[in-house]
């Protein structure tokens, strides 16, 4: 039945999984192609990984000959060039990116990044939510055309987030009862402070990364520079 | 060249079957070496298997098959023109065979002249974001709704059907008809 197999399909693309393979019939296609054109529109979903980048140069660099194992040429490539030359600030957190990880490093050799204070090199300042709607405590999702995250109240004091899962790039959700962000994909939950608190995961999944957030006429602000 | 194949013929090949050059000077148009040519089209290459694909894992893959398949036989010397054109050619056989091996019949196709003037960005961006939103504006409210939850709000179904106060088998009828309905308005508008 058409309906079952797209929908079979639709909820593999929202977990941003490869589906499973099916004889598709003529009927299926113009369905298939909007739930594609639907899924590319999430902010970030488009953008690649940093571990995808330097395994596949990795695996080229041998299919060419080449040893891996010399030291990789990182004077080359800047953190710029490997996310397309978004702001570090945007590219993490649409794309869950290792902004401090060092480029084409070994995958073996990988080491979780700590969260740190993204600071964009370009961009504007995009309001987000009115000031007033984030009471000391809360916690309060935004969306703009190239971000996803939470403002998050702490007695006073304003952060924001990536809403992103620095595994495969779902997103997450507030789970006000334990007061932590989840993704739904995986299970990896994340503090509000961006801490990873648990995952199901062989290998470390990085914190999430912070953006840039100020309060300016009663709106909250967060510097998104690709809608610059 | 068959379709399939994903290989078409390399650029820097004098098509004319003569002698080939052997000296090339590196010009602010051509690529010193396959790390520049990757690190300068990986993003690019992968955003239109991404917008082809709809999930990360193909997407993935078939950039790999794409760069795997193109850089050995590619010649630096080619200018970025044609090495552009060149993974693009050769991203478009790629997805047709992915479909075809997979599903049996072509989803989607990469519409290289389109494709070629997006990868000429000096930055390459997404307005994948913008199409959604315009997308989503000509469909009726609950029709939006419903894919606007499950696809942007990456809502489980269960949790859609109880945003909009509907049964889970009425939520899954509506995503149904609003993705027909979208494909409708899509291919009416390309």
């Amino acid at each position: 039945m058409s309906s079952r197999r797209i929908a079979g399909f639709v909820e593999a693309l929202r977990r941003n999984r490869r589906p499973k393979r099916f004889d598709a019939k003529p009927e299926d296609v113009e369905a298939m192609r909007a739930a594609i054109e639907m899924t590319s529109g999430r902010p970030g979903a488009t953008l690649p990984s940093s571990d995808f980048i330097n395994d596949l140069h990795n695996r080229i660099a041998e299919q060419l000959d080449e040893p891996t194992s010399s030291p990789r040429p990182t004077s080359l490539i800047s953190r710029r060039a490997a996310i397309g030359g978004l702001s570090a600030a945007a590219a993490a957190a649409v794309a869950g990116a290792v902004v401090d990880r060092e480029l084409l490093r070994p995958s073996s050799t990988l080491r979780v990044a700590s969260s740190q204070e993204l600071v964009p090199d370009e961009g504007s300042w995009q309001p987000v939510v009115a000031e007033n709607e984030v009471a000391p405590g809360q916690v309060v999702r935004f969306t703009t055309a190239s971000t996803v995250g939470f403002v998050v109240n702490d007695g006073g004091q304003l952060s924001a987030i990536s809403g992103v899962c620095t595994h495969q790039g779902c997103l997450l959700r507030h789970n006000d009862a334990e007061g932590r962000l989840d993704c739904p994909c995986h299970r990896a939950s994340f503090s509000l402070q961006g801490d990873v608190l648990r995952h199901q995961f062989p290998q470390p999944i990085p914190a999430l990364p912070h953006l840039q957030v100020r309060t300016r006429d009663g709106q909250i602000e967060i510097n998104d520079a690709r809608t610059a | 060249m068959s379709e399939d194949s994903p290989t078409p013929s390399s650029p820097g090949d004098d098509p004319s079957g003569g002698e080939v050059p052997r000296l090339h000077s590196v010009g602010p148009d051509t690529y010193g070496n396959w790390r520049a040519i990757y690190l300068d089209n990986v993003e690019r290459v992968y955003r239109i298997m991404y917008a082809h694909v709809g999930n990360r894992a193909d997407a993935e893959d078939l950039t790999s098959e794409v760069f795997q398949a193109a850089l050995k036989p590619l010649r630096v010397s080619a200018s970025i023109g044609e090495v552009r054109a060149y993974l693009l050619a050769t991203a478009r056989t790629v997805l047709a065979a992915h479909w075809r091996r997979h599903y049996g019949l072509e989803v989607t196709s990469i519409d290289t002249e389109k494709e070629r003037a997006h990868m000429d960005e000096p930055e390459p961006h997404s307005d994948a974001s913008a199409r959604v939103r315009a997308l989503l504006d000509q469909l009726s409210d609950r029709y939006a709704e419903i894919l606007r939850l499950r696809f942007l709000e990456s809502c489980t179904i269960k949790e859609a059907a109880r945003a909009m106060h509907i049964s889970v088998g009425n939520a899954k009828v509506l995503q149904h008809r609003a993705l027909q309905r979208a494909a409708a308005i899509h291919e009416g508008a390309s």
